[in-house]
């Protein structure tokens, strides 16, 4: 049927005053009555539907609704700190000044808080690695982090120094600054970045925003360590996961940094390149296109504009810029992050020298390197570029050799030596650079499969010969390591276009970066960060093998990686980080064995995992999310417990599992989680009493669990786990109000679960397991319904579950397929023989009967479901022959 | 090794697609969903173990890779997205509807908790419910299921769906809210 005209009515309808709208229908229906019905419906439906899919499932941005959503902060505490007024927004989030809440001091500070979408815990623990090194700075020229955490509702936030001031080029530009005062105050922000570069922290996310300068003119740096903390991966710290799709504009961010590569001090000076840029002629290297992926290529692949040729008409002006200036700012502006100034310090003294008429070390590219450009930039001509380079690693990798023989021979001139040791770091830079940056520059090149393939070995090869040179080199181990874990990702996508991979390939990389890692771990057994990183690779390994269907395989390693983390965490007891990931990987390994039947081995790791939970969560007894990791080991503890026969265990767990709910549901009375897992815990306490023959005191937890559904669905009557879980409560409510003879009341619930199930069923005709629970439910109204006398609506019933039952797939090796069919079975017998009907429920028991045993033949019946089988057994006893 | 197309097919892909061929679609939606699926692996079973996994980071990191990793030809960003959301819709219709088989088994019916890997943004039987909804408006009004496709799944805003679709935002937005009522009424009518 075409929606033409529906559609045309509604629209015009939609223009009306309501108290038009009838009349409208009336005519231009014109008495085509099922059309006017789905007017009204679609009508209706529209004033209903009001936010319903207006947000985007995955959305790049929601600075919209979430300033709105932050302006309720103003007034409420964060951390220690009472929010006073919005200073500012940004790519991040939103700034904030605030005051210390407990005032002990009239201290102002800012608290940034971070946009939705970030991961907490990732940030949170990164930031709990950074804080400890920038506790320690003290620079004039840096404003101070003070704190960090997570708000109420997850997002995290970060406190500093309030800084009173202005941005840096609006700050040159108010006073009118000449180019010498400019050049000076950028002298002393470079001086802040040095210090900070000494103590290995990169800041990532230099630009003029970050850089205020006060009344008294010292400029101050801002967010010194956040952007790290903001980046998840190791060397995939792309800031544009960070910012999202479109507010992306990377004004600042360097090359590698849009590509997403590892940043190093390199980016920090390619950043302050483009700031000095700003300040010396007011705009940005290049006129920034739309679209963010023409912002990337201008980025990566466009030559800047010289500063002296970017400010107009201003002659005078230009002229200053013009030779040194220009060469200064654009060597920091180089693509390639080894040829920029090795330093920011470098860059600074370049300037230094500027200033004082010293020549300066910057100079234009070299034709040499215009042409390799030029080569590059050439798609047709890449496989030239990527052969150019191949030659250029073989020569400087020969040169590597003699190093490390100058290095043996103490006569050697020193200067030389020091120049052999800056080849033998070319190489590994350019080693490097294959695999992270030109791998990708190639990755789309037609036919380039096995230059590809080439270039990743050759990288390798000279890597593994480096690694050979110097092994007692741990930072270069550790580079190989991390070296081989991209070259196990590479392989995972180099031979197929879906990504179907080469498992094999990346699992042997993959072994071979923990292997690296064991011997970095031998060397030095006390490195903790090599002992974490080599536990990661044994994970990474296991879980490519269990993908690979080597289950058992993939659990041992996973048991490997346990044992390391264990021993790291010998080492450093307090590492929050270290047992968080543990109790992780047991909870992990714990579900795991459970697949393979494994209940002993199952609650052995749950029980682990609970140790570590129950000692994080008593450490810190506010953290919610502790509290959910702790109630969720708890319900795999218990359900371990059940499934190995210790029943009342696994009761006991369960319910030190439903308090923690409880206590986390009755401080967030709305929260869905939390009622879902209360629920759950309830559901749980109901199954195993009615394993235990305790039926009344199932029935009370299923109806607690039923009221906990009830409103779940009330609250989201969309959500269709809601109405399952709460199908389910009915279905299980009834079942014990049969089993103790309460029929009538029975057959409400069971028949309330099966016009929920039969919604659920039409719903989604693919769900095999909501086609068994449906037919398990009418056989029980049938059952219900014979023992009240009704036999009509019994027999039909009863028949329709049967033929559902036959109609639905069966395999008779899915344990939970044959336990539901033999229940409905056995229901089905009941429904007979309340009917007095021996022949057909002795024949109903039969088939069910077989059922049974063959589930036993095939070693696929559970301890859960004994109580059946047995009372099936019991029935067909009485049926003789 | 093995003779597989590469991934550089992706600007003869979309340029075939422009050309209206539809194979060339379900090509360019294979590589994105490719892509999605291997930094999703990346991410879950790689650097950092048991990690949480935002699909919003996932999908904007998915997004700049294949937007940035794209040569000369593909100018035309609307165009681009609206892969990405097709393959959008695809892995996250996928992973909710594993997500619900996962949920329950056992024949006794007890609850067997794991910590995501992959944090839906909504529940996931919301996610097939609506993608199955969508199924029902793209036979009644193809374009009207795009234009929910590219902007519930995709993110994209009017214009740039009026540029992918060619039509004028004014049409756009019209289908949006016919489509939004249309989808609800029929959500409503086989919901609780």
């Amino acid at each position: 049927m075409s929606l033409e005209a529906v559609e045309r009515i509604f629209h015009a309808a939609l223009e009306l005053p309501p108290d038009e709208v009838s009349a409208f229908l009336e005519q231009s229906c014109a008495g085509d009555a099922s059309l006017r019905r789905q007017v009204e419906l679609l009508l209706e439906s529209h004033r209903q539907a009001d936010r319903f899919i207006e947000q985007p499932l995955v959305r790049p941005q929601a600075d919209a609704i979430e300033s709105a959503d932050d302006d309720r902060l103003l007034g409420q505490v964060v951390g220690q700190y009472r929010i006073l007024r919005r200073l500012g927004g940004g790519g991040m989030g939103v700034v904030y000044l605030a005051q210390r809440a407990d005032q002990h001091y009239e201290k102002r500070v800012a608290v940034k808080l971070i946009k939705r979408g970030m991961d907490t815990d990732s940030v949170l623990r990164h930031f709990h690695t950074e804080r400890q090194i920038l506790a320690t700075f003290d620079h004039p020229n840096i404003a101070h982090l003070l704190d960090g955490g997570a708000t109420d509702d997850g997002r995290p936030y970060f406190v500093m120094e309030y800084v009173e001031g202005v941005p840096v080029d609006a700050y040159c530009d108010a006073r009118q600054l000449s180019i010498t005062q400019r050049l000076q105050l950028f002298r002393q922000i470079c001086g802040a970045v040095t210090y900070a570069h000494r103590h290995a922290v990169i800041h990532r996310d230099l630009k003029p925003s970050n850089i205020l300068v006060d009344s008294d003119g010292v400029p101050k740096l801002l967010d010194f360590g956040i952007a790290k903390v903001l980046q998840p991966g190791e060397y995939r710290e792309s800031i544009l996961t960070m910012l999202g799709l479109r507010m992306m504009t990377p004004d600042y961010a360097s090359p590698e940094q849009v590509r997403g590569e590892a940043l190093t001090t390199a980016s920090d000076v390619y950043s302050l390149g483009v700031v000095l840029y700003k300040l010396l002629t007011g705009s940005q290297p290049y006129d920034l296109p739309r679209t963010s992926h023409d912002i990337s290529r201008a980025i990566t692949e466009t030559e800047p504009r010289r500063p002296s040729a970017a400010v107009g008409s201003a002659e005078r002006w230009a002229r200053g810029l013009r030779g040194d200036l220009d060469n200064i700012v654009l060597m920091a502006l180089r693509k390639e992050p080894e040829r920029r100034y090795q330093s920011v310090e470098r860059f600074s003294d370049d300037i230094r020298r500027h200033l004082e008429r010293l020549p300066v070390l910057a100079r234009q590219d070299t034709f040499g390197y215009r042409a390799m450009k030029f080569v590059q930039r050439n798609k047709a001509a890449t496989a030239a570029a990527v052969l150019v380079t191949l030659s250029l690693l073989g020569g400087i990798v020969a040169t590597s050799w003699q190093a490390q023989k100058a290095r043996e021979q103490e006569a050697i001139a020193k200067a030389a030596k020091a120049r052999a040791e800056e080849r033998f770091n070319d190489v590994r830079r350019l080693a490097n650079s294959v695999l992270f940056e030109y791998y990708d520059a190639i990755e789309n090149l037609p036919g380039a499969t096995a230059a590809r393939e080439m270039l990743v070995k050759n990288a390798i090869t000279y890597l593994d010969s480096l690694a050979g040179e110097a092994s007692d080199d741990k930072d270069l181990q550790r580079e190989l390591a991390a070296a081989y874990d991209r070259v196990g990702d590479v392989h995972g996508k180099l031979f197929s276009a879906a990504s179907l991979g080469d498992r094999a390939g990346a699992l042997n990389s993959y072994m071979k970066a923990s292997r690296i890692r064991e011997a970095i771990v031998a060397a030095d057994p006390r490195d903790q960060r090599a002992r974490t990183d080599l536990a990661g690779s044994y994970i990474t390994i296991g879980s490519q093998l269990q993908e690979t269907n080597e289950t058992m395989r993939g659990a041992d390693y996973v048991r490997r990686g346990i044992a390391e983390y264990v021993k790291a965490l010998a080492q450093n007891p307090a590492d929050a980080q270290i047992r968080n990931e543990l109790a992780r990987a047991y909870n992990n390994l714990g579900l795991a064995l459970e697949e393979f039947g494994d209940a002993a081995g199952s609650m052995q790791n749950h029980r682990e995992a609970l140790q570590l939970r129950e000692a994080m969560a008593a450490a810190e007894p506010g953290n919610e999310k502790y509290q959910r990791n702790l109630a969720v080991s708890y319900i795999n503890l218990g359900r371990a417990q059940v499934l190995s026969g210790a029943l009342s265990d696994g009761l006991a767990s369960n319910r030190a599992a439903m308090t923690i709910c409880s206590a986390l549901l009755a401080a967030n009375a709305r929260n869905a989680d939390y009622r879902r897992l209360l629920s759950n815990t309830y559901q749980n306490d109901g199954e195993y009493r009615d394993f235990l023959d305790d039926s009344a005191g199932a029935l009370e937890s299923f109806r607690k669990k039923l009221v906990l559904d009830e409103q779940s669905v009330a609250d989201d009557p969309l959500n269709a786990a809601a109405r399952e879980d709460y199908g389910y409560a009915n279905a299980r409510i009834g079942d014990m109000l049969a089993e103790s003879g309460a029929n009538a009341q029975a057959l409400q619930y069971r028949e309330k679960a099966l016009a929920l199930y039969e919604r659920m069923a039409a719903d989604q005709p693919e769900s095999v397991i909501v086609r068994y629970r449906t037919a398990i439910v009418r056989a029980g109204v049938a059952e219900v319904q014979a023992k009240l006398g009704r036999s009509d609506i019994a027999l039909r019933q009863a028949a329709r579950a049967v033929v559902q039952l036959d109609e639905a797939p069966a395999d008779p090796a899915v344990a939970w397929q044959r336990a539901l069919s033999a229940q409905a079975l056995m229901l089905v017998g009941h429904t007979y023989a309340a009917l007095k009907d021996r022949r057909a429920a002795c024949n109903a028991y039969g088939r069910s009967f077989e059922m049974w045993q063959d589930m036993e033949k095939r070693g696929i019946l559970t301890a859960d479901v004994f109580q059946y089988r047995d009372e099936v057994a019991r029935q067909r006893a009485t049926c003789g022959k | 090794m093995t003779d597989a197309r590469p991934p550089q097919e992706l600007t003869q892909l979309l340029a075939a697609w422009g050309r209206g061929d539809q194979q060339a679609l379900e090509r360019l939606t294979a590589l994105v969903y490719g892509e999605l699926r291997r930094l999703a692996h990346h991410y879950m079973g790689g650097q950092s173990p048991g990690h949480m996994l935002q699909t919003t980071a996932l999908v904007n990191e998915a997004y700049m890779r294949l937007a940035s990793q794209e040569k000369p030809d593909f100018n035309n960003r609307a165009h681009f997205l609206a892969v990405a959301a097709k393959a959008m819709r695809q892995i996250l219709v996928d992973h909710a509807k594993s997500a619900n088989r996962k949920k329950r088994g056992s024949g006794a019916g007890a609850v067997e908790l794991e910590e995501a890997a992959l944090v839906l943004p909504e529940p996931a039987r919301e996610i097939v419910d609506l993608n199955d909804a969508l199924e029902k408006l793209a036979q009644l009004d193809e374009r009207k299921a795009q234009v929910v496709e590219l902007k519930y799944f995709g993110g994209l805003e009017y214009e740039e769906i009026a540029t992918h679709l060619n039509v004028s935002v004014v049409t756009v937005q019209r289908d949006w809210t016919f489509s939004k009522a249309w989808l609800y009424s029929e959500l409503q009518s086989s919901g609780a």
